[in-house]
């Protein structure tokens, strides 16, 4: 008889209707995943991935693949001796190096799938795009209109004034 | 179905060009030129297989950008891993749906406790929470902890001119209102009219605004309930501590050989602001070099030690030799000492 372990890989589908076969060790760096495979034991059908996309799904597992040995992280957040960097290793920053569609799907899928490490990477990254820039630029950078009243946007700068000027 | 590579990357252009990615406020020409072109390729490369489950065609006019496209709770984590306070309130700024998201008070704790966690490297024992909690239990207004410290306690981090002492804590006795130590130590520092100098009197504002909102956790003050009341303003607090130090060590690096770094830099601030609150000077200067220390992750917990030891022995000296009589109070505030408990893994507060 064999156990749920023994499978090797596991297949995904993804909302285009693309199969993709993947070791189960990469598959089980989502949180998602590796819980129903828990759940159901073997599982032989392709499992629906329904949010993803072909493209962003394989960029997923790209990553997954590289990241297939890192040590899966602490989940308790009051561990403080988990040490938090702003840093983005090398790899990851050149994975995603991708427009900001790709970017924002990227970070929507690690969400989904419950890929935790993948999302703080895509988040930093977004965060480091914002770095040093002023609120127009910010807007300019991701095409978003400024729909503040002239009134609110004096209000809202002058709740924030204790911090400019620096 | 696993497809080959050449075959794959035909499919990917598609997903990538497909107009269902409206860019209403896109003036980037780039951008238009590859919308345009995208029709053309997709009739050419279309597979009937994957054409039906194409995500619908939204109108341009209808469809906000891409990042607002984003639910919420990943726009909170994005706000969570900025650097620092400036671009939190620059992103803050863009839009209404981002205001909304960055004045909620958990996305400014959260910020808050990401920045903490990022950049205060003492593990073992949260120093700049510490310093942090000192504040909060000293200068924080009546029912917001100040009460567990006596009214005979020492004036404050920046203790004032002797003689106004007996009026200062008349007026903690009696009312807080639109007064308050804090405030009153850096007025000077507004009217010093450096940059640096009024966004820290500012930022210490805005700590003591948000404490007269705060309620008092109900097992008192301690590391980890102080964790739960950092906001933005105490980030950018931390900041411009550090800046404070950073521009000093500059100073002290800068210089020959001979004298202490706590002389050399005294000297020179005495050269630059003259001996005009000179001595409120030299508390926000240890200060901000304790906290600078442990902000600035290169140091050890030896280097920071002695460093801040170096400062105290410095004012003390200067005290003594002004004698006591002209002398501020200067009772060493009660500061949280933390020690990493082995067997119960956490770091417990000790007195």
């Amino acid at each position: 008889m064999a156990t749920p372990s023994t499978q090797a890989t596991v297949k995904l589908q993804s909302n285009d209707n693309v199969v993709i076969e993947v070791e189960r060790a990469i598959a089980e760096r989502s949180v998602l995943i590796k819980n129903m495979l828990e759940d159901c034991g073997e599982v032989t059908d392709a499992i629906p991935i329904s949010n993803v996309n072909e493209s962003i799904l394989r960029k997923v597992i790209e990553w997954c693949e590289h990241h297939k040995n890192d040590p899966v992280a602490a989940e308790n957040e009051n561990d403080d001796s988990r040490k938090k960097t702003t840093d983005i290793d090398e790899w990851d920053q050149k994975f995603m190096n991708v427009d900001q569609e790709m970017l924002f799907e990227i970070i929507l899928a690690a969400n989904f799938l419950d890929i935790k490490p993948l999302l703080d990477t895509g988040c930093k990254t977004v965060a480091n795009m914002i770095k040093g820039k002023s609120p127009e630029e910010i807007r300019k950078l991701f095409n978003i209109q400024n729909d503040f009243t002239p009134e609110e946007e004096e209000q809202i700068r002058r709740e924030n004034e204790w911090a400019e000027d620096r | 179905m696993i497809i080959a590579p050449s075959e794959f990357e035909s499919k990917r252009c598609i997903t990538l060009s497909t107009p269902n990615l409206p860019v209403p406020f896109m003036k980037n020409k780039r951008a238009t030129r590859r919308r345009k072109a995208a029709p053309a390729k997709r009739t050419r490369l279309l597979n009937p297989t994957v054409a039906p489950s194409l995500p619908p065609i939204i109108a341009p006019s209808e469809s906000p950008p891409r990042i607002l496209r984003l639910p919420t709770e990943i726009l909170c984590h994005v706000f969570s891993h900025l650097q620092s306070s400036r671009s939190y309130i620059s992103l803050q700024l863009a839009c209404r749906r981002l205001s909304i998201i960055g004045r909620h008070s958990s996305t400014g704790r959260q910020f808050a406790h990401t920045w903490f966690k990022t950049n205060c490297n003492d593990s073992q024992g949260p120093s700049v929470l510490e310093f942090l909690a000192r504040y909060i239990r000293l200068h924080c207004t009546m029912g917001s902890g100040h009460e567990k410290c006596s009214i005979a306690a020492p004036a404050g981090l920046w203790p004032v001119r002797p003689l106004a002492e007996e009026y200062y804590i008349r007026s903690r006795r009696s009312t807080r209102e639109g007064f308050t130590w804090r405030v009153h130590a850096f007025e000077g520092l507004n009217n010093k009219g450096k940059a640096v100098h009024m966004s820290l009197s500012r930022a210490l504002k805005q700590i003591e605004l948000q404490m007269e909102t705060c309620k008092p956790p109900t097992e008192g003050w301690n590391i980890s309930t102080i964790r739960k009341v950092l906001d933005i303003s105490d980030v950018a607090f931390a900041e411009v501590m550090l800046q404070v130090y950073f521009s000093h060590e500059a100073i002290a690096q800068s210089e020959p050989v001979g004298e202490t770094k706590a002389a050399w830099v005294q000297w020179n601030m005495n050269r630059t602001i003259g001996c005009h609150m000179y001595l409120t000077w030299m508390f926000i200067i240890r200060d901000a070099w304790k906290c600078g220390c442990i902000l600035k992750n290169q140091t050890s917990m030896a280097e920071r030690s002695a460093a801040c030891a170096e400062w105290d022995a410095f004012i003390q000296e200067k005290q003594d030799e002004r004698g006591a009589g002209v002398m501020l109070n200067t009772t060493p505030l009660k500061i949280w000492r933390f020690v990493y408990d082995r067997f119960s893994g956490k770091t417990i507060p000790l007195w």
